[in-house]
């Protein structure tokens, strides 16, 4: 079985190193409505009870709910949180978020981030450079 | 990101740790968004549910700012400190929340944050003009202040406003830019008798432009000449349904004096017409319930304005609201002290209804009292989120503002559209 990996490189929205398993959410994310912060479990149709805890967020980009910074600081104290967020595009309320409980964040990639990326792929997120490693099995 | 030289003192903690971690979260906020500066800011508005922690931490040894105006939003999640128990809220919902509440009081006082607990801020006080710099939190006040008002405020998240608040800065990018206000989107109504419109109506005007605007700035042309109300029902459920931070009005918001002055240097990328049947669609979105009854009617989201207190107290004057049947009447304290003098507190709390300064969408913690099963309101953003909030347990009915006052009289819903 053989392992292929890919290098994707975007924008520095927050700095910092984390890694994870991908979460793929294909529609536009709110911390606020799409996600429980006492279970970190998703709470959008596609992806209904999915839990997010310590996984890598990949999605479009942000969405309404101005809230979405403290809803996303409550996920870190509890431990429920992702562990870094990379996006096609950031809105500021889901920059916000990230900056706000200081996770990795990375935009704007080289390549198509959705197309490339799929749920349970291992995700390196290095945001000191804006560089993303994407494992697949 | 260029810091002043005051600004690097606050990056270098010479304030205090507070301003320090506040004028950091800016500057991330502004470097992601590749802002060259920051810019002061007058007036801020922030949300009264911040994290003790993080609360304590940003307020660390920081001294209130003089230059600038910051109010605090309604109570969130409809729970009020002063009537839930009117509200018929539980007991250890209520418990979770009031000695947090407490806490927070305390900074907002040290810090001078004004207490408005409210939605229209520019109601009671704080009021931007053209042009000024502002960090205000919710999506239906950014929409206001930058459409009606022509005062400028991105579309921020609790955070970077609560930052603002400390430091009085905000990075200089987005809707603060004169060339990022300009009209992306032309919206035009088609055969509408806006003289037959009530405030409902604009309010599934805008309902309906929001999912289609997206992120974009909207420009409408062909709209009478619109009352506060009405642009309030009209531009809050863009953010809603979609996520717009502008919308000029043509002919009555002071960017918009005429079409080609409101689209500026851009081409519009897409025309939008809306007719009958798109505003019909809005209201068909929120139009039935699993049962024939109302549990509880809302009004007041956002905040009801004198002039719709007024209007809702003639209605009920003399009028009982039926015995299983709540109403909740949502508005700032200093708006219900108004309505006290002229006689409607009266005319509406003998009917039955409860005062709240809390939110109406109930954002976001949605706790109902158990025996609510149908709402009735005339805000098609609470009708949205109460939806979403409650899941599925709630059915909400989007009603004209005389439907609802109907309904909560017979306990029964109807459906005058």
């Amino acid at each position: 079985m053989g392992v292929f990996k890919m290098i994707l490189t975007g924008h520095i929205i927050n700095k910092g190193n984390a890694e994870g398993y991908a979460m793929v959410v294909n529609t536009p994310f709110s911390f606020i409505g799409d996600f429980d912060p006492t279970t970190g479990k998703l709470l959008i149709s596609e992806k209904m009870g999915e839990d997010m805890r310590g996984k890598v967020l990949v999605c479009p980009t942000g969405k309404g709910g101005t809230l979405g910074p403290y809803i996303a600081y409550h996920a870190m104290i509890r431990g429920t949180a992702p562990v870094a967020i990379v996006c096609d595009k950031a809105d500021p309320i889901l920059a916000l978020s990230a900056i706000t409980i200081d996770i990795p964040m990375i935009d704007n990639f080289d390549k198509n981030l959705l197309k490339e990326c799929c749920t349970d792929d291992y995700i390196k997120v290095n945001g000191n450079e804006g560089i993303v490693e994407i494992i697949k099995k | 990101m260029f810091l002043s030289k005051d600004e690097e003192r606050m990056f270098d903690g010479e304030y205090g740790t507070g301003v320090e971690k506040a004028i950091k979260l800016l500057v991330k906020f502004g470097e992601a968004f590749n802002a060259e500066r920051m810019v002061n800011v007058t007036s801020v508005h922030n949300m009264p549910l911040e994290p003790y922690k993080l609360l304590l931490e940003m307020t660390e040894g920081t001294k209130p700012n003089p230059n600038v105006l910051t109010t605090i939003h309604a109570f969130m999640s409809a729970f009020d400190p002063h009537c839930w128990k009117k509200m018929g809220i539980s007991e250890s919902f209520a418990e979770k929340e009031l000695d947090l509440f407490n806490k927070r009081l305390e900074i907002y006082k040290k810090m001078q944050w004004l207490q408005i607990f409210t939605c229209v801020p520019f109601l009671v006080g704080n009021l931007p003009k053209k042009g000024d710099i502002c960090s205000w939190i919710g999506s239906g006040l950014q929409i206001f202040c930058n459409s009606l008002l022509g005062a400028r405020t991105n579309r921020e998240g609790t955070t970077s406003t609560l930052a603002s608040a400390i430091t009085g800065k905000t990075p200089l990018t987005g809707l603060l830019e004169t060339q990022n206000r300009y009209g992306e989107i032309l919206v035009e109504p088609k055969g509408l008798d806006f003289k037959d419109f009530s405030n409902e109506d604009f309010g599934a005007f805008g309902y309906h432009i929001g999912a289609l605007a997206r992120n974009r700035n909207v420009v409408i042309n062909g709209m009478p000449n619109l009352s506060v109300e009405q642009c309030k029902f009209l531009f809050t459920p863009q953010p809603v349904s979609g996520a717009v931070g502008l919308c000029h009005v043509v002919g009555v918001t002071p960017e918009a004096p005429t079409v080609d002055q409101a689209f500026g240097d851009n081409i519009p990328e897409e025309r939008i017409t809306v007719d009958k049947k798109c505003i019909e669609e809005a209201w068909e979105a929120y139009s039935t319930a699993r049962s024939d009854k109302v549990d509880l009617v809302i009004f007041g989201c956002p905040h009801c304005s004198i002039s719709e207190i007024r209007n809702i107290a003639v209605l009920l004057r003399n009028k009982k609201t039926a015995r299983d049947t709540r109403l909740w009447l949502a508005t700032a304290d200093q708006i219900k002290l108004l309505a006290t003098r002229m006689g409607y507190t009266d005319i509406i709390e003998n009917a039955g209804g409860v005062f709240s300064s809390s939110c109406m969408a109930s954002i976001p913690e949605a706790p109902f009292p158990d025996d609510i099963e149908v709402i009735a309101t005339n805000s098609i953003k609470a009708a949205h989120y109460i939806t979403r909030l409650t899941k599925g347990k709630i059915d909400v009915l989007y009603r004209t503002m005389k439907d609802c006052v109907t309904s909560a009289i017979s306990g029964k819903w109807v459906y005058s559209k």
